[in-house]
């Protein structure tokens, strides 16, 4: 249950704080991995009976299966302790984050001059689902104390902390399984372009530069602490990555100047009319010969109507308004209206490299017929958990 | 919001207080968040007497502290689990 980050930003922690910062991963795993299948458990025996007896037909997508819970003892306990873990999760690393920001700075500013960018647009309009939306619970969410790193440190130790070390020490299983896979599946693809999307503070960037190092590595985002301190926590681990402030539906790139469009955890960030716009800025800019690939939740549509509410919990809960709008889409529908073609488009399940190995991913690459989406380990940020990927070819 | 057909719980999902609502006694909802902020406090302690046993026993200091609070934390929730499950132990 790695904790520590991997490079020089990484805060000197307290005794009381490691504790404290022990105690929330340890609780997180504990309703993520017992408490849930408890919650399963609850649902199969008693709950979704209980519904089928009333209704007259058993739970027949997500919105039953929230309909049946509500009031369930299991699903409080579980709901109510998961909340408090979110909330502690904050009320642990955002005191760190205070006390360490001069210190952070410094060490940011000792890097500085290292290869890589960080540019900033400030007449740059903040969309309201940034500015409006306290992200998974936290005040002020990314755009908290602008002008300085702080937001982006909060949120590199606290998903250290949420990810209870399945993310990986330097927080970027999702980018080194996504790279690894397309490497894996596509060897002749050689991208000298890449972009990331809704970058955040570039933890999952950095591996498609590990992946491809002659690319030129381009990620945006629009709230800027997050860029401030990704530059720096790229610079400090040696990656040269240009990040820029910007907005995934109105890039500032030219139409075919980009061979890889990635994002991760991103699309569900946005409204529908924002994300449409967004797959179409991807398409727009892509060359023909590049890819489009996103992880993201897996749709609900293809899982089971239990393990599509136990995704879309957050939605409801967690300050995640457009996630089950996302996963109520077809990801290729999303991605035909964007102007791909249908025959382009694909999806996959990959292991987590950290978890399963490498080994496991290039089986992946070997049978799509192992990329099994309804599983209650695709998209589930507990043991043994898989990432959901899907995209296209612009041809 | 519908209720559970079979249990009892808040019509609304958020309370006018604007935090989510679980359970039919708002107070319960609070009372959680007391029980999750009391066993952090605990564990802090923990860790505190957890130092002090290994700055004078060097065997105390190889102590697995993440496994010591995977325990704790299956001592003082593990009440909360299904009762199939409290039973497997």
């Amino acid at each position: 249950m790695s904790m520590r980050l991997n490079h020089a930003m990484q805060p000197d922690l307290t005794a009381d704080e490691i504790a404290r910062g022990r105690f929330v991963a340890g609780m997180r795993g504990f309703i993520l991995n017992d408490l849930a299948a408890d919650l399963r458990s609850a649902y199969d025996r008693r709950v979704a009976p209980g519904f089928a007896r009333r209704a007259g037909h058993a739970p027949a997508n997500g919105d039953d299966v929230h309909d049946a819970f509500r009031g369930d003892a299991m699903f409080n306990i579980y709901s109510a302790l998961r909340v408090q873990a979110q909330k502690q999760v904050w009320s642990t690393v955002i005191p760190v984050v205070d006390r360490e920001a001069d210190r952070l700075a410094d060490e940011a500013a000792r890097v500085a001059a290292q290869p890589g960018s960080v540019t900033l647009d400030p007449a740059l309009a903040m969309p309201r689902n940034v500015s409006g939306v306290d992200v998974h619970l936290l005040p002020g969410s990314y755009v908290r104390d602008t002008a300085t790193l702080k937001a982006g440190a909060i949120y590199d130790q606290g998903l250290a902390i949420f990810s209870m070390g399945l993310m990986g020490a330097n927080l970027d299983d999702i980018g080194l399984s996504m790279a690894g896979y397309t490497a894996a599946r596509y060897p002749d693809f050689s991208p000298r372009d890449i972009l990331d999307l809704g970058c955040t503070i570039g933890h999952n960037t950095l591996p498609w530069k590990q992946a491809y190092p002659e690319a030129r590595v381009r990620a945006i985002d629009v709230a800027p602490s997050g860029l401030i301190y990704g530059s720096a926590r790229a610079k400090l681990q040696g990656h040269e990555v240009d990040f820029i402030q910007m907005s995934a539906d109105d890039l500032t790139f030219n139409e075919a100047s980009v061979d890889l469009v990635f994002s991760s955890m991103f699309l569900h960030e946005l409204s529908s009319k924002v994300r449409a716009k967004v797959l179409t800025e991807a398409f727009r800019v892509l060359r023909p010969g590049g890819l489009m690939l996103h992880m993201e939740l897996p749709p609900n549509s293809q899982m089971s109507p239990f393990e599509g509410f136990y995704l879309d919990w957050d939605s409801f809960y967690n300050a995640e308004p457009f996630y089950k709008g996302f996963r109520d889409q077809d990801p290729r529908s999303l991605t035909t209206a964007a102007g791909f073609a249908d025959a382009e488009y694909f999806q996959f399940v990959v292991p987590s490299v950290g978890i399963y190995g490498a080994e496991a991913i290039a089986e992946r690459v070997r049978s799509d017929a192992l990329s099994v989406v309804d599983r209650d380990t695709t998209g589930r940020l507990a043991e043994g958990v898989e990432w959901f990927g899907f995209g296209a070819w612009k041809r | 919001m519908n209720r559970s057909y079979e249990a009892e719980g808040p019509d609304a999902i958020y309370g006018a207080d604007g935090e989510p609502q679980f359970f039919a006694d708002p107070g319960m909802d609070r009372f959680v968040a007391v029980i999750f902020n009391l066993a952090a406090e605990v564990w802090a302690q923990e860790e505190r007497l957890l130092t002090l046993e290994a700055a004078s026993q060097p065997a105390a200091a190889a102590i697995d502290r993440e496994a010591l609070s995977k325990a704790f934390i299956n001592r003082v929730f593990g009440a909360l689990r299904e009762p199939e499950s409290r039973a497997l132990g």
